[in-house]
């Protein structure tokens, strides 16, 4: 059984970089451009298991989704993937329910154990 | 490198420093490994310059702009190097010079200077010229297998500028922290 991971960054790069270190251990991935993006594709795939969000996004940014969510009380866990490292933006998003933190670039390994425990395939 | 207050000095010599050792630190992450170089015109990248992406950031009395000028040669090793062979040579230049200032803000951090990033800029065209900073700017080259690109570091300082007494530790490249 595979479970979908939805990938919010404003890089192709980054989205093609993260989708292809998920889909190797068969999970399904869709992508989306920022904030605004992916909550009108989540409206339509109540399937999604895991969020990996970048935080610097037009429109709407990492942290503004994760309020966005907080307040609709989504269940699906999100790791923030991102450039930043400040101490503060990391407590902000623990705050609103993020439930990791991965610096780019990251290892694929890393990113991939991650999903792993946060939205086993599976399960 | 034009002039600056005296006062200020220091501090822009520590953010183009700083910024030298995370240009490196950023490409050899995706085993390309660059050197500091002198420019290799008297314009710079000059009538190579293919891509230039600019970042603006602002901290507490201090705001400015990251600019990385590519070759189109440089520009196609990155996308191949991050394995982003279906993707553009903008978004690529745009991506990278978001994670070389978003190293640079964890080196500004440690030192005192936290700053905010905006997202970046990317243009892409033959001969690309930037205008004159209106404040503290220096330039670095540096040298890849078989291409150039080129770092622009502007600053300008408020009167009352300080770095702060207690930095921060940020999360670093390639931390991966689980709540």
């Amino acid at each position: 059984m595979t479970a979908r991971v939805m990938v919010i960054d404003d890089s192709m790069l980054v989205r093609r970089q993260v989708s292809a270190a998920l889909k190797t251990p068969g999970y399904l991935v869709t992508e989306a451009v920022d904030g605004v993006d992916a909550l009108e594709k989540l409206a339509g795939l109540t399937d999604t298991k895991l969020i990996v969000c970048d935080v610097n996004m037009p429109r709407m940014n990492g942290i503004e989704l994760l309020e966005r969510l907080s307040a609709q009380g989504s269940a699906v866990p999100v790791v923030m993937l991102t450039t930043e490292g400040q101490p503060e933006l990391i407590q902000r998003a623990r705050s609103l329910g993020a439930k990791g933190w991965i610096v780019k670039p990251f290892k694929p390994e890393f990113l991939v154990a991650t999903a792993a425990k946060l939205a086993p395939l599976g399960a | 490198m034009k002039s600056i207050s005296p006062k200020n000095q220091p501090d822009f010599e520590l953010m183009d420093h700083h910024l030298m050792d995370v240009a490196v630190e950023l490409f050899a992450a995706y085993d390309v490994p660059i050197e500091h170089c002198q420019p290799p015109s008297e314009e710079g990248l000059g009538q190579e310059t293919y891509c230039m992406s600019s970042i603006g950031y602002v901290g507490n009395g201090v705001k400015g702009v990251l600019i990385l000028a590519a070759t189109r040669a440089a520009a196609e090793a990155w996308t191949s190097a991050a394995g982003g062979l279906e993707c553009d040579l903008v978004d690529t230049v745009g991506e990278f010079s978001n994670m070389l200032l978003g190293r640079l803000k964890g080196r500004l951090l440690r030192e005192g200077i936290p700053i905010s990033l905006a997202t970046p800029m990317t243009v892409i065209g033959d001969g690309l010229r930037i205008s004159i900073s209106p404040g503290a700017s220096s330039w670095q080259f540096f040298e890849g297998p078989g291409w150039h690109l080129g770092t622009r570091l502007d600053a300008a300082f408020e009167p009352d500028f300080q770095r702060e007494t207690t930095p921060a530790a940020p999360a670093e490249a390639g931390d991966a922290i689980l709540f």
